[in-house]
């Protein structure tokens, strides 16, 4: 038997991955979104600039502070839905786009399992929840370090922290929110695998995540809450405590990776056995 | 050969599992602090826990507490501000080392109001605002926070001020809150008038400190206002909790300076009180009460009697007169209880 290195190995599935990141940055819809996405920290810094706000929830207030706060704005106005909508777009794309241009059968025919194939697609997404994520919170940090002060951090309970510190727990943010969208990002990699339409799988994953936040906020359904994805996904700015509160962040943390666990394994379960037509 | 391979729709099982077991975790809404749970706890008697609790000795603790008031009044504010405490949930996370450090924090969504009281000075910080109060105090001062009634050993403490010959009060088994054992006292108006049910104080097994107060009204079966821990640590917390310097940029106000408040802290503090423990009722002049409070008065429902005319608002806690020539009768009590108030003055 010849050696073969685990690297050798691995490749081809490398290989896969870097086609499909590449097949995501690619399209243009994709490039748009993008696009509008790293404006909206642009327009909260000059806003804030032009009129001059020292008051204000949602971390506007804090940001004629320290520049790093246009980050956090930034983040929590895409988080109810622009950064969803980029989700659902990317991620129900992964197996219905390829059946809609006809070249999902073609893949099939690389010697690669279903389930690799899927377990590639399935990372690609991944990627691209935490490139997005992470991309808005640099584009505000640096738009944020050019037009505002520089050092110690405020945090929501009035006491402050290093510069250091404060970027750490941004990255602490950034890694929840990424986690929170992933639970987003399974059920349209799911959707995905029932469906020949990208767009379909797109629109039903948003009409999920706006029922789900509609639900959240009607008081005598306070029992089904916590179960739904987007019940925790504002509490990242437990993060700016003092203390870090984490309760609810392991919380969170728990049920996205409930959601992550139930709709990739549905996915595959489907998309590994399905007869595959287009 | 696996069975998924020869048996391709097994699959389906993987996902379904995970869900179940994803199901069965439960999960705190946060609002819930009690357990069903009912640990198994040496006897004591009523009068057993009462003398514990008052010689209940703890050098501080800090903990995540919940509020939940359903009065049947319409939120007012927004979730961080302490004003807003008189009505939705809340949560608020305390820290407590001795009579002279306190910490309360009023959490909201990216939002928060902290209090803080450190030996001679107390503080008080709004996020939303951005705005510093600072206040200096007396050695022997000891300064309330914005809201009465914040912990559930504070509320305790108001329920227990109003036994009386006309209470009952028993031991009603054992409970778990804040995932610790506890004793269930149930406190309990023998009197009509009252709108006030019964009182539930769960008080810790080790360190016999209440952990949560349950208010019912005669009628519901959820209470109308409870406070509890959903988590506490006994420990002593360190003084870095209680450390505050204001942040750059912040608005700094020395000393609290609001007509209104005052105006309405002089009433308060000018008014007189009527009956007794859980009949009681407070009577204050409001004749100098601002348009804006004559208004949401004259928007309340009439009513009348030998006492004149006047508006009442009921709540499911507490109701409340202001008759016409300015006097106000506040309680939780019956309307009815009220109006006899009105009649004897």
């Amino acid at each position: 038997m010849s050696a073969v290195s685990p690297l050798a190995l691995r490749a081809p599935g490398f290989r896969l991955l870097r086609s499909e990141l590449r097949l995501i940055v690619g399209r243009r819809r994709n490039q748009l979104g993008l696009a509008v996405l790293l404006i909206l920290p642009i327009i909260i810094a000059f806003t804030v600039k032009a009129t001059d706000t020292s008051e204000g929830g949602d971390f506007i207030g804090s940001i004629s502070g320290n520049g790093m706060f246009v980050a956090l704005a930034a983040l929590s106005a895409a988080l109810p839905l622009f950064l969803p909508v980029a989700v659902s777009a990317v991620s129900s794309d992964a197996i219905a786009g390829e059946a809609h241009q006809g070249t999902l059968r073609y893949l099939l025919t690389v010697p690669v399992s279903r389930a690799r194939l899927l377990a590639v697609k399935a990372i690609a997404v991944a990627i691209s929840c935490a490139g997005v994520t992470f991309a808005v919170a640099l584009v505000g940090l640096v738009i944020g370090w050019i037009l505002f002060p520089i050092g110690d951090v405020t945090l929501l309970s009035g006491t402050q922290i290093s510069q250091g510190e404060g970027i750490a727990r941004l990255v602490g943010v950034c890694a929840y929110m990424t986690l929170c969208l992933l639970a987003l990002a399974a059920i349209g990699l799911f959707f995905s695998t029932l469906t020949e339409q990208p767009l379909g799988g797109s629109i039903a994953v948003i009409i999920l995540a706006i029922v789900s936040a509609i639900l959240n906020e009607i008081p005598q359904l306070d029992w089904l809450h916590p179960y739904l994805f987007v019940h925790h996904w504002m509490v990242f700015g437990d993060f700016f405590r003092a203390p870090v509160l984490w309760d609810n962040l392991r919380e969170g943390a728990l049920v996205s990776l409930g959601y992550i666990v139930v709709f990739v394994s549905a996915a595959w379960a489907h998309f590994t056995t399905k007869d595959i037509t287009s | 050969m696996d069975i998924f391979t020869k048996r391709p729709k097994l699959r389906w099982f993987v996902p379904v599992v995970f869900a179940s077991a994803a199901l069965a975790i439960p999960l705190a809404s946060g609002a819930i602090f009690a357990d069903d749970d009912t640990p198994a706890l040496p006897k004591k008697t009523a009068q057993e826990l009462l003398t514990d609790m008052r010689d209940s000795e703890v050098d501080g603790f800090s903990g995540t507490l919940v509020k939940n008031a359903d009065l049947g009044l319409p939120s007012l504010g927004g979730d961080a501000d302490f004003a807003a405490l008189s009505g939705g949930t809340h949560t608020l996370r305390v820290w407590s080392a001795g009579s002279d450090k306190t910490r309360v924090a009023l959490l909201g969504e990216l939002g928060e109001s902290d209090w803080i009281h450190n030996g001679k000075d107390a503080w008080f910080w709004s996020s939303e605002d951005n705005s510093v109060i600072h206040e200096k105090l007396d050695a022997s001062e000891q300064p309330a926070p914005p809201n009465a009634s914040h912990t559930p050993d504070q509320a305790a403490d108001e329920v227990l001020g109003l036994l009386g010959p006309n209470t009952d009060v028993a031991t009603d088994g054992t409970t778990r809150v804040a995932s610790r054992d506890a004793y269930e006292l149930v406190v309990k108006p023998r009197t009509d008038t009252s709108l006030i049910g019964e009182v539930r104080i769960a008080i810790d097994a080790e360190k016999s400190v209440p952990l949560s107060v349950q208010m019912f009204t005669k009628t519901g079966t959820k209470p109308a206002f409870e406070v509890g821990f959903t988590h506490i640590d006994f420990q002593k917390p360190g003084d870095e909790h209680f450390r505050f310097t204001p942040p750059p940029g912040a608005k700094v106000s020395e000393g609290y300076d609001n007509a209104g408040d005052k105006a309405w802290e002089d009433m308060i503090n000018e008014g007189t009180f009527v009956g007794e423990n859980w009949e009681a009722v407070w009577v204050g002049n409001g004749a100098n009460l601002d348009e804006e409070a004559q208004r949401m008065i004259r928007a309340l429902p009439a009513a009348n009697g030998e006492w004149g005319r006047g508006h009442i608002l009921e709540s499911k806690l507490f109701s409340v007169l202001i008759t016409d020539d300015g006097q106000i009768y506040v309680g939780a009590v019956t309307p009815e209880r009220l109006y006899e108030a009105a009649n004897s003055k």
